[in-house]
């Protein structure tokens, strides 16, 4: 090679002049000249190697003819070759545009399926249901992620048994319990469901080919059937069912809207395609006006006098009256939401909103203040208690007619005290009957309280005409019967006593706020101002009677020692289905208002069919409200009215105190049993 | 470079005209000495101000494109970095959001748990009753011995507040 590529050198050198290409020179390009000389002077090279090696080989002439041949020959122009090479050239650029159709036309949207397949993944951010929140921040219900395990054993890449070695640690189970099930299907086997994030994390570092982990939400209800009667439950699809957890869903659902993200080659995700506020979840969660610590108290004293008495079931209602906000709301049988499924499908129900009873001698009071309102009567007014009396040939007796006989003259506050049935039946004479089913409608009676829990229902009041044309109907709705209510209605009409004469709306939600505790939507009762019904000389005047029934009459098993707490006890005969009264079947119940001076708390207690011969509102209801007023007291750090040990109560008009009653007295169970009404026939 | 090339071709062919074509140059000197009219050789120094002004733009615009060139590589690089850093601070959020939501859930959880165990009987927990409250009542303005209330019972809080022990620090 050596020895050939000098000749090159010096046939250059040599013969510089000679170079055909001196002709492309004069023509004053002189670059492109020393390029041609150098390609001449390879060709030149190249024949005369070509020629050498010919020699070598086959004679010299044949080659010197056929290398003289080579440099002699001159293309003719050819007219047929150019459009060959012309037909060549366009052949092939149509096919390439047939294939750039192929591409971009035919096959365009499965690559471009492809391709986003690969470039792109879906992401979908966890955006939970908004949490429920009680008054002072405990979780009541919230949203997590659970995971799904699905084994697709057809697309494992190890065996069967390896597979289920490294599962089990994971799922707590058995190897051959794993194995067994993998042996079932050759896809789409459910090997675990509700796996936690932290199970799913370590699952996906395995990298088993062939394992599924699809997510899901789940419910979370932390205090489990604390508060199950007010937030409700969610199916297995996310839908509320019951509670605010079904009436208020627009408000805890989010929308979940996938993202679709492109990906790098290493898979890291690319956030340029991401749209605006993905990242930001708002941190809203829904208040309610519930304390669950209230809640707590009056759920444990329910469950035991529930127990302790066989009854059939118990509700306690907590409602501040300042803001119809309900503290309480507790019902007994109750269900774990978490595991709603497994409860009976009655539990579901919220009765205190769905069920309907007369609430007997616990609307007495509300019968005073109509009286009172319209001027019907004083309250220093003295009537004359006989002990039984008939209206329309029906007897109406007072509960304790067969020991206490005829009582005679009494007050206001007396007959409310010994809950006298014939004291309320002279008391609602007053009035005109129309008058007084007006007033029966004003406070809200056969309508709805407009509560925000779902399902509730309207309680029953005759109709005008039945109720006006016979005495006896307004007379037994003197002592609350001939009509019925819902528990949660009760605490209304309850309310309005406490408020200052106030129809308020008994409510649990308070409303959506963020994290910082800034209101973000209110419901709008919240603003409406209440309509005044009474007036509030004569809401207090009912109250200081209702405080004498704690202090002196059937309400003693409610008294806290230090605080003016007003009460009224009911025990009502149930309706039966066919018409008329079921024999031993009764609805036990205490209402309380209290702090007499400054009312704020309605607590209500009702108990459905409490067995045994001592089962009483006084002795059934009053101590479960007695207990839900200390855990007031001490959470509310509520100071007492007056120091303990001291007589209480002030005096009211027309009311004289029962001599010797203290406060201070042991607290037995009530003596004497509350109210009794007597079988009132409905027509 | 080019400009170099070109300097070396003119001279190259310069020679190669001496060379092959002498009678050239002899006219060329004719025409130098001619007295018809003296023109004067543009000069190889002077170079022409429109010239030099490309010249200039070519300089500036080198210097531009290299600096374009070098801010493109940049930006190019800064948004595949901070996509990256996007991907792992995402994830570092979703974390946080998890211990967040795990923290929760654990805490409340516990504290049914706790207020279950409250219930049982043989707890050493009793709830809170108004008997076991102690409230004083405000002091007045003028006094500056704490007084409570005559009302309340005698209880520890008042003993200390009235003692020579510091409050607090």
């Amino acid at each position: 090679m050596v020895k050939r590529g000098r000749p090159i050198k010096n046939s250059r050198l040599a013969h510089p002049k000679q170079h055909p290409s001196g002709s492309i020179r004069s023509n004053g390009s002189g670059y492109s000249g020393t390029l041609s000389d150098l390609l001449s002077d390879l060709r030149e090279t190249s024949s005369r190697v070509a020629l050498e090696l010919l020699d070598s080989c086959h004679g010299t002439s044949r080659a010197a003819r056929l290398m003289e041949r080579l440099r002699t020959a001159h293309a003719k122009p050819s007219l047929r070759r150019l459009f060959i090479v012309w037909a060549v050239l366009l052949g092939a650029m149509v096919l390439l545009l047939l294939n750039l159709v192929r591409l971009q036309v035919v096959q365009a949207p499965d690559l471009l399926k492809q391709a986003r397949s690969q470039q792109t993944i879906f992401l979908r951010p966890f955006i939970p249901r908004r949490p429920i929140l009680d008054r002072v921040g405990n979780v009541l219900a919230i949203n997590h992620p659970v995971y799904t395990l699905y084994a697709h054993p057809i697309a494992f890449k190890e065996p069967k048994t390896v597979v289920a070695e490294k599962l089990a640690p994971i799922l707590g189970k058995s190897p051959g319990e794993i194995l067994r099930k993998l042996d079932t299907a050759d896809s789409g086997i459910r090997l675990e469901v509700a796996l936690s994030e932290n199970a799913a994390d370590r699952l996906q570092d395995l990298q088993i080919d062939g394992i599924d982990l699809p997510q899901q939400q789940q419910r979370l209800y932390p205090q489990q059937n604390l508060t199950a009667d007010v937030v409700g439950y969610v199916d297995v699809d996310q839908q509320g069912q019951a509670g605010v957890e079904y009436s208020h869903k627009n408000l805890l659902e989010r929308s979940i809207k996938s993202v679709r993200l492109s990906r790098t080659g290493l898979g890291s995700m690319m956030p340029d395609r991401i749209p605006g506020g993905f990242l930001h979840i708002d941190n809203l969660h829904l208040q309610l006006t519930i304390d669950s610590r209230v809640q707590r108290t009056a759920q444990t004293v329910l469950q035991q006098q529930v127990k302790k008495y066989g009854a059939k079931r118990g509700v306690v209602l907590v409602m501040d009256a300042t803001d119809g906000s309900l503290r309480t709301l507790v019902s007994e049988p109750s269900y774990d939401p978490n595991e709603y499924y497994k409860a009976n499908v009655e539990r579901f129900k919220n009765w205190a909103m769905t069920d309907l009873y007369e609430p007997g001698s616990t609307f007495k009071p509300l019968n005073v203040a109509i009286a009172l309102e319209t001027k019907s009567i004083k309250p220093d007014q003295v009537f004359n208690d006989e002990g039984s009396i008939y209206v329309d040939q029906w007897p109406i007796q007072n509960f304790d007619y067969s020991t206490a006989g005829a009582r005679g003259m009494t007050t206001v506050t007396q007959i409310l005290e010994r809950s006298s049935n014939v004291g309320m039946v002279h008391i609602i004479q007053q009035m005109q009957p129309n008058e007084y089913y007006n007033w029966l409608q004003k406070i809200g009676l056969g309508q709805t309280t407009g509560t925000d829990l779902p399902f509730e229902i309207a309680g029953q009041l005759k109709d005008r005409k039945t109720f006006t044309e016979s005495s006896i109907d307004p007379a037994t709705s003197a002592f609350g019967q001939g009509f019925s209510l819902t528990p949660i209605q009760l605490v209304q009409l309850h309310g309005i006593l406490a408020s200052g004469g106030k129809l308020i709306t008994p409510h649990v939600v308070q409303g959506l706020y963020d994290d910082a505790g800034q209101p973000y939507w209110q419901p709008i009762q919240n603003q409406n101002p209440p309509k005044q019904i009474f007036s509030p000389q004569t809401a207090q005047t009912v109250l200081q009677m209702m405080e004498s029934v704690v202090q002196n009459g059937s309400g003693k098993a409610a008294r806290v020692p230090g605080y003016r707490v007003a009460g009224k006890t009911g025990t009502a005969q149930k309706a039966s289905a066919g018409g008329g009264y079921q024999e031993n079947a009764k609805i036990t119940s205490f209402v309380s208002i209290f702090p007499v001076e400054n009312p704020r708390y309605v607590v209500a207690a009702v108990i459905d069919e409490p067995k045994g011969e001592d089962a009483f509102g006084s002795t059934v209801a009053a101590p479960i409200v007695k207990s839900v007023i200390d855990a007031l007291i001490t959470l509310d750090k509520i100071p007492p009215s007056q120091p303990t040990g001291q007589p209480t109560g002030q005096p009211i008009p027309g009311v004289t105190p029962t001599p010797g009653a203290s406060p201070t007295e042991s607290l037995a169970p009530a003596a004497s049993p509350s109210a009794e009404v007597s079988p009132s026939p409905t027509q | 470079m080019s400009a170099v090339l070109k300097s070396s071709r003119r001279k190259r062919s310069a020679s190669n005209h001496s060379q092959v074509y002498p009678s050239a140059l002899d006219a060329r000197r004719t025409a130098t000495f001619s007295p018809i009219g003296v023109k004067r050789l543009p000069s190889q120094d002077i170079v022409p101000t429109w010239v030099r002004s490309l010249l200039m733009v070519q300089r500036a615009s080198v210097v531009a494109t290299f600096a374009l060139a070098g801010s493109v590589l940049a930006v190019y690089g800064w948004t595949v970095y901070s996509q990256q850093v996007w991907g792992k601070e995402y994830q570092h959020l979703e974390t946080l959001r998890r211990n967040e939501r795990q923290l929760t859930t654990n805490k409340e959880m516990l504290k049914d748990q706790i207020a279950k165990q409250g219930n049982r009987p043989g707890t050493v927990l009793t709830p809170q009753s108004p008997d076991k409250m102690i409230f004083l009542t405000p002091a007045s303005s003028q006094g500056s011995v704490a007084t409570a209330s005559p009302q309340a019972p005698p209880s520890g809080v008042e003993a200390d507040s009235k003692g020579t022990a510091p409050l607090g620090y």
